[in-house]
């Protein structure tokens, strides 16, 4: 017999509720999708740099999750099976787009388009430093390439360990170590001066 | 120079708070020295603090609605029979259905081309036409085609000329001799068949 949602509050970790869904729990899943929707969104939207975009991949990934439940043990930790899932599907709708960029021709600059700072956008009526400074951050982290984006986004911003980070895109953990460094200074070079007066 | 390389690697980890406590030490000694390894350290730290307080975004309210409709559609469409078969996806769906064509196409080409070649008294490989025509028609034979003939549509005089001793109204093959060798203008056609019509 499924328990009620409200049954599944914080103290029910993420492999006991995969485990449940895996026995036919529907509001197992239904608890698994409140708790991670906006983490997953939130990695896939700072990789991808579009909210649609991101919000189509997260809804793939719970779908993923759904057909394939039984195919996750409990040897990994239910984290990092859903976080490479969303991961491959970004890295999958990343390619896709550069294909379509490749092919349409007047679909070049719209992602320079999208991120450009115009004179009005300065203005303090309308944005404030913050957004400004977001927009800017978030303009150069889509300037990375994936490999430096993905690992900077799981590390500096999902705040996961390098250990997980280095599950979740299947690279030695050395190798991720020295990708965040990487993209840690590529990024404080280019954001020198905003870092400054953001200090 | 070299040195600032080997300490710039090391700037990750110090901005992490994750150095040894020696190479902690060794490069505190060094940034106090550097200016730009000092800046880049700086940086690196204002950048991971920036990364961390970057705002979240959230899923749209019907997220979820979405995503239940979209599992639904889903198990539908793997549960739906066609046929008595379990459901094939769209694409493969597409795929077998234009082999399908495609086979029952080949098919129906062979069919025909082996049908024809039984029918036929000629060699394969020869056109052989129907044409209508009408009683006391002067028979073609010009033409290099071999015509089928009903002897209801040839006049009773010609038929000697098809081998027809008795009345009856099966098909015979005819031929017309070659346009090239033959000025002549009587009407004449020349049987193909040495055997006479049986009825």
């Amino acid at each position: 017999m499924p328990e009620p949602l409200q049954k599944f509050d914080k103290s029910i970790s993420d492999e006991d509720l995969i485990e449940k869904f895996q026995r036919g729990d529907l509001y197992a899943y239904d608890a698994i999708v409140k708790r991670y929707k906006d983490q997953l969104l939130n990695f896939v939207f700072r990789f991808l740099g579009n909210q649609e975009e991101a919000e189509d991949v997260v809804q793939e990934t719970f779908l993923r999750v759904y057909r394939k439940r039984h195919a996750y043990q409990r040897v990994a930790k239910f984290s990092t099976w859903i976080y490479t899932i969303a991961g491959n599907l970004a890295r999958t709708e990343l390619r896709r787009r550069n294909r379509r960029r490749f092919f349409s021709l007047s679909s070049l600059g719209v992602e320079d388009k999208e991120y450009e700072i115009s004179d009005e956008m300065l203005s303090p009526e309308r944005h404030t430093n913050t957004v400004l400074s977001e927009e800017i951050i978030q303009k150069e982290i889509n300037r990375l390439s994936p490999k430096f984006r993905e690992v900077i986004i799981l590390r500096d911003i999902q705040e996961l360990s390098y250990e997980e980070v280095s599950k979740i895109i299947r690279v030695p953990i050395g190798t991720v170590k020295s990708r965040v460094n990487r993209a840690r200074l590529r990024l404080q070079g280019r954001l020198k001066h905003l870092l400054e007066k953001n200090k | 120079m070299k040195n600032c390389e080997r300490f710039t690697e090391l700037l990750s980890d110090y901005a992490d708070n994750t150095l040894a406590p020696s190479a902690k030490r060794e490069l505190d000694g060094h940034l106090q020295e550097c200016p730009e390894c000092h800046s880049a350290a700086d940086g690196v730290i204002n950048l991971r603090h920036n990364l961390r307080r970057l705002s979240t975004i959230q899923t749209s309210p019907d997220f979820e609605t979405i995503l239940r409709t979209r599992i639904k559609l889903d198990r539908r469409a793997h549960v739906a029979p066609i046929w008595g078969m379990p459901f094939v996806f769209p694409r493969r769906l597409a795929t077998y259905s234009a082999t399908a064509a495609l086979a029952a196409l080949c098919f129906f080409y062979l069919w025909q081309r082996l049908s024809a070649n039984a029918l036929s008294p000629f060699p394969a490989g020869i056109a052989v036409s129907q044409m209508q025509i009408t009683p006391n028609q002067i028979l073609p034979e010009v033409s290099p085609a071999k015509i089928l003939y009903t002897l209801d549509q040839v006049t009773p005089q010609l038929w000697p000329n098809f081998g027809v001793t008795r009345k009856g109204t099966e098909r015979l093959a005819s031929t017309a001799t070659d346009s090239a060798n033959t000025a002549d203008s009587t009407p004449s056609a020349r049987v193909v068949s040495p055997r006479p019509v049986t009825f």
